[in-house]
């Protein structure tokens, strides 16, 4: 029988969304890019929209994994 | 075990309002407070100095709140302030929310994420309960929800959303509307190992529902394998972070759910009222409603809203109780595209109706403890109950004179259409079940201040003001 009551159940969580993050990160950032590049020819002010673009904006490179 | 903490004896303490070390909730003289506590001092200090909580209420996205005197504190050894919130209408659960109600409350908790992400800041926690709806719309009731980020560490409430948000809404729009009462069994949210095995094979195909519930669901089980080791501390970026958020906010904004196919999802547009009887019978509860005077309403079995409507025209703070998802879903996204703010739509099954949940049974009120109405409506719904359901008349008469002190009350008789319909398909053993039974029920509990009948029909409105 597994002792499931004294374990966090939190642990497996803060480590996939860690990997999921990781695998996530790639297409989030292209299409942050993609849609400031559309912004820009729209001529759309170039601030950021979200707290997730600037986010984007200031860590343009993906940090390494986990 | 040790003792309880003092302030866990004070009387005026909120009973949901205990796993907080940072602070809680307490009433005094009916007036709602809430004690920040000295270990949260720094992180108080940060959240009020940065001016976030200030943005967010200025955004109606926070309650907002007054600071109080700190002799108010009903732990004074640990308090550090004292704070009044803004009172909420009244406080409904997410298991008698709609689909769209617990998503938008979803989205609200990732906007707010989001935002506190940007300055410097992090939502401890993400529970669905630390959000109610006032004015029509979501609202962070959890003032001590803040605090600074350090480091590059996870989002430490991510499993907590994926069990309140992201589960139940997986469940309701792509297994069955009805997983959403899960929620009642479930109060930290639906576990996600129970989650996975419940929702079809094809949401593995779905990038968000695999990472945030199946493989979410995975790595717990592996992770809690006894003798397993932990993992070693996992780190992300800002930029990982924000993926993490966006993927969370694609994934709740990709489940849809559409309301119809449910029992009572068009009822409100075969009614056996002719256009006259509709608009003889509106006028009459806006009368009833009028002449009952008081500020909140309680409509039961309210479908789509069109009686509630009435009573909100009347400046009455309506809660518009359906046992349906379908209808209640209507009644909210019919609000929320221009109709009135002084209307809370819920789901509820009046026959088995939310009950006392949590720790001791108190931690969330049950349906009829939570009752500040001045007036329950039950149009077309006493023949549900007591047909359908076999309830008793005067047990219905009970449970509205608990509610509240006057009701407005249809009696739909034997001969009207619906009821012909409903006894078509179940023996007739409802002898008691006439006018005048239904005048004897009710008379138990209420006096009869008013009985009009309703044009184009056989159906009496009665105004009922408690004996």
């Amino acid at each position: 029988m597994e002792l499931l009551a004294y374990i966090d159940p939190g642990a497996g969580s803060l480590f996939i969304q860690a990997v999921i993050a990781t695998v996530l990160v790639a297409p989030f950032f292209l299409r942050t890019q993609i849609r400031r590049g559309l912004d820009r020819i729209r001529g759309v002010r170039p601030a950021p929209a979200t707290a997730a673009d600037a986010a984007a904006a200031d860590d343009a490179v993906p940090p390494a994994r986990p | 075990m040790t003792a309880p903490a003092p302030h866990a004896l004070s009387p005026d303490r909120d009973p949901g309002s205990f796993r907080d070390p940072s602070g809680f909730v307490f009433r005094r003289s009916g007036v709602v407070y809430r004690q920040v506590n000295r270990s949260f001092a720094e992180e108080w200090e940060a959240a009020s100095s940065d001016g976030i909580l200030r943005r967010w209420q200025g955004r109606g996205r926070l309650v907002g709140h007054e600071v109080a005197d700190l002799t108010l504190a009903a732990d004074p050894d640990h308090a550090l302030a004292v704070l009044r919130p803004d009172p909420i209408a009244f406080i409904s659960y997410p298991y008698e929310w709609t689909f769209g109600q617990l998503k938008d409350a979803a989205l609200l908790t990732l906007d707010l994420q989001e935002d506190a992400e940007g300055s410097g800041f992090t939502l401890r926690d993400a529970s669905a309960y630390n959000v109610q709806f006032e004015r029509g719309r979501p609202i962070l009731i959890d003032t001590l929800s803040l605090e600074r980020r350090t480091g590059d560490e996870p989002w430490a409430a991510y499993r907590q959303f994926c069990q309140h948000f992201i589960a139940p809404l997986a469940l309701m729009a792509r297994r069955d509307i009805r997983c959403g009462l899960m929620l009642r069994d479930y109060v930290d949210g639906i576990p996600l190992d129970l989650a996975s095995t419940l929702l079809p094979g094809r949401t593995r195909l779905s990038t968000g529902l695999a990472s945030h519930v199946h493989l979410h669901a995975r790595a717990q089980r592996r992770y809690a394998g006894a003798g397993r080791e932990a993992p070693r501390r996992a780190t992300m970026g800002a930029t990982r972070r924000a993926a993490l958020l966006d993927s969370l906010r694609r994934t709740v904004g990709g489940l849809l759910w559409s309301p119809g196919g449910t029992e009572w999802a068009d009822y409100d547009r075969e009614t056996s009222y002719s256009n006259e009887g509709t608009r003889a019978k509106e006028a009459m509860v806006e009368a009833m409603l009028r002449d009952a005077g008081g500020a909140a309403v309680w409509d039961l079995g309210a479908n789509v809203g069109r009686f509630s409507a009435i009573a909100a025209g009347l400046g009455r703070r309506v809660v518009a109780w359906d046992v349906d998802p379908a209808a209640s879903e209507r009644h909210y996204q019919r609000l929320k595209s221009g109709g009135a703010t002084n209307v809370l739509p819920l789901v509820q099954d009046l026959v088995n109706p939310s009950p006392g949940l949590g720790w001791a049974g108190s931690e969330r009120a049950s349906f009829a403890d939570r009752s500040d109405a001045n007036v329950v409506m039950a149009l077309a719904l006493v023949h549900h109950l007591a047909i359908s359901n076999n309830v008793p008349l005067d047990w219905i008469a009970s449970l509205f004179a608990r509610l509240a002190p006057a009701a407005v009350v249809e009696f739909v008789p034997k001969g009207d259409p619906m009821v012909t319909l409903l006894l078509g398909s179940r023996p007739d053993v409802f002898p008691d079940y006439t006018q005048d039974g239904f005048e004897r029920a009710f008379s138990t509990r209420f006096r009869i201040a008013a009985r009009t009948p309703i044009p184009d029909s056989a159906r009496v409105l009665y105004r009922l003001e408690r004996a």
